[in-house]
């Protein structure tokens, strides 16, 4: 439960990604001669994710999550330590190279321009794109429509082709864009909150696409969300993060507990089973009756 | 994208300066001529000329369609289209360049004709999406067809004096850029 998981030896296969030292913070341009230790986003994280699992990170607000993420698709650099993708390191890695094993799906689709889903979705097939002068422009050829279809009908979007990407709802488009995501055909799928805004169908939709995704093309799944039941359902592992370090990795019985979460979270949470897997299910403490009476009455 | 703005307007103030300082040392017979280029005309350019913006066009074009699908990727979000395999600075960089010598080249000859870059590209984005594969090219010729009936407008009204183009693109883009303003709900500096 101790921050031990960067000590995992390089075992055969290669790790996904094999996280040292890591640190990171925004400003990296204006130099302070004394370090201000509170700007660190990342400061000094270390892990290993395996091939072939779904590992959740959780942890509270402004923790580091979604620049743990932007980190590992190398949408940002790091000042220190070092990040492999499949032995190889990330920085000498072009985007290109990147973008055809790693698929960062963003929280959210934000598109001002007219484009339609297939268009979209044909977006996933841009690093596989093979120019030249009869195909200066760069359309899409027959073996992209096909891994497009195809992508497009594992997460149940094919209906939508020539919707608007803007007419869509949330739960559509965040279909769209794991759809996007798997044309990108990568061998790592990273999801910054997949789930945040949708109700209850759409979350399952979701979440039970990620599984059938992970089960038949052996994919590694890095998922970022703040709902820890979903992170204990889901995943094989678990991280959780505190002030940009790593708290503890491990299973979700052995993360999940309430001292690990009090710790963390900073309040008093309850942890039981669930009742149909005999997962760990975390709940906030109940509100003291009178108290609710009371809000209540004053409204 | 309220810098943007301001980085035009400014940069738009201090070449204007540069241009009076410009006028105002010169003898009143180029005075005329010079006037007639910062209305805009196409009277008449030498051959030697559009030699010139001819090649330049042709090689900024090819330069741009290159780039068009990453510009796609662009719009719909800067750290998404990186994720997806862009070399985001490098394709802004030759855009923004290619872009720049193309429009003096351009402006060198024409003089300053506004709207027709302002309205073209969003008219084609409306009849035919946002595709800038398919954008850039219709934009182009479109642009052609607006400023030949613009020439043409401007040829034939007070015949056989002329009025500099510039003005009647103008008069027709103005107006029609306000409708799209006020009608359109996409964000057109995005």
């Amino acid at each position: 439960m101790s921050q031990q998981a960067s000590a995992s030896p390089m075992c055969f296969p290669l790790p996904a990604f094999e996280v040292r030292q890591l640190s990171f913070r925004y400003d990296a341009v204006r130099i302070r001669p004394f370090g201000d230790r509170s700007a660190w986003v990342i400061n000094g994280m270390g892990f290993t994710v395996r091939q072939g699992e779904i590992i959740g990170v959780i942890g509270p607000n402004g923790s580091g999550k979604s620049s743990l993420l932007k980190l590992l698709a190398k949408l940002v650099r790091p000042q220190e330590g070092t990040i492999r993708l499949f032995g190889a390191e990330l920085g000498a890695l072009s985007r290109e190279s990147i973008s055809r094993q790693v698929a960062y799906m963003p929280q959210d689709l934000s598109s001002d321009f007219p484009f339609s889903v297939l268009d979209m979705v044909l977006m996933g097939r841009f690093s596989y794109r093979r120019g030249g002068l009869w195909n200066l422009v760069g359309w899409e050829r027959r073996e992209d429509l096909a891994v497009v279809e195809e992508a497009m009908a594992q997460t149940d979007v094919t209906h939508l082709a020539n919707r608007m990407v803007d007419t869509l709802s949330a739960g559509e488009r965040q279909r769209v864009l794991l759809a996007r995501a798997l044309a990108q055909v990568p061998r790592v799928l990273m999801l910054d909150e997949p789930t945040a805004h949708l109700d209850l169908n759409h979350q399952l939709d979701v979440c039970r696409i990620l599984q059938r995704v992970h089960e038949q093309l052996q994919m590694t799944v890095l998922l970022v969300s703040h709902d820890i039941n979903l992170a204990s359902q889901y995943c094989d592992r678990i991280l959780v993060m505190k002030q940009g370090a790593v708290v503890c990795i491990g299973s979700p019985q052995e993360v999940i507990h309430p001292r690990v979460l009090t710790e963390v979270y900073g309040c008093q949470v309850l942890v039981d089973e669930h009742p149909e897997t005999g997962l760990p299910r975390v709940s906030l403490p109940g509100q003291d009756r009178h108290q609710t009476v009371a809000v209540s009455v004053r409204l | 994208m309220h810098q943007l703005l301001l980085a035009g307007v400014i940069v738009n103030a201090v070449c204007s300066a540069l241009m009076m300082f410009a006028t105002s040392i010169l003898n009143p017979a180029s005075l005329y001529r010079v006037v007639l280029w910062l209305m805009g005309t196409l009277s008449a350019p030498s051959i030697l000329s559009l030699i010139g913006i001819g090649s330049c066009l042709l090689i900024a074009i090819l330069l741009l369609l290159r780039e068009s699908q990453a510009l796609n990727l662009l719009a719909v979000g800067e750290d998404a289209a990186r994720s997806l395999g862009v070399d985001s600075d490098r394709v802004q960089r030759t855009v923004f360049l290619v872009s720049a010598v193309l429009t003096g080249a351009v402006v060198s000859v024409s003089g300053m004709i506004g709207f027709v870059g302002m309205v073209v590209p969003h008219l084609v984005r409306i009849l035919c999406g946002a595709d800038h594969r398919l954008l850039l090219p219709v934009s182009a010729l479109g642009g052609g067809i607006l400023l030949m009936v613009a020439d043409t407008v401007a040829r034939s009204v007070v015949a056989p004096a002329e009025i500099p183009v510039g003005v009647i693109t103008a008069l027709i883009g103005g107006p029609f850029f306000i409708y799209l303003l006020m009608t359109r709900k996409y964000r057109f500096f995005a």
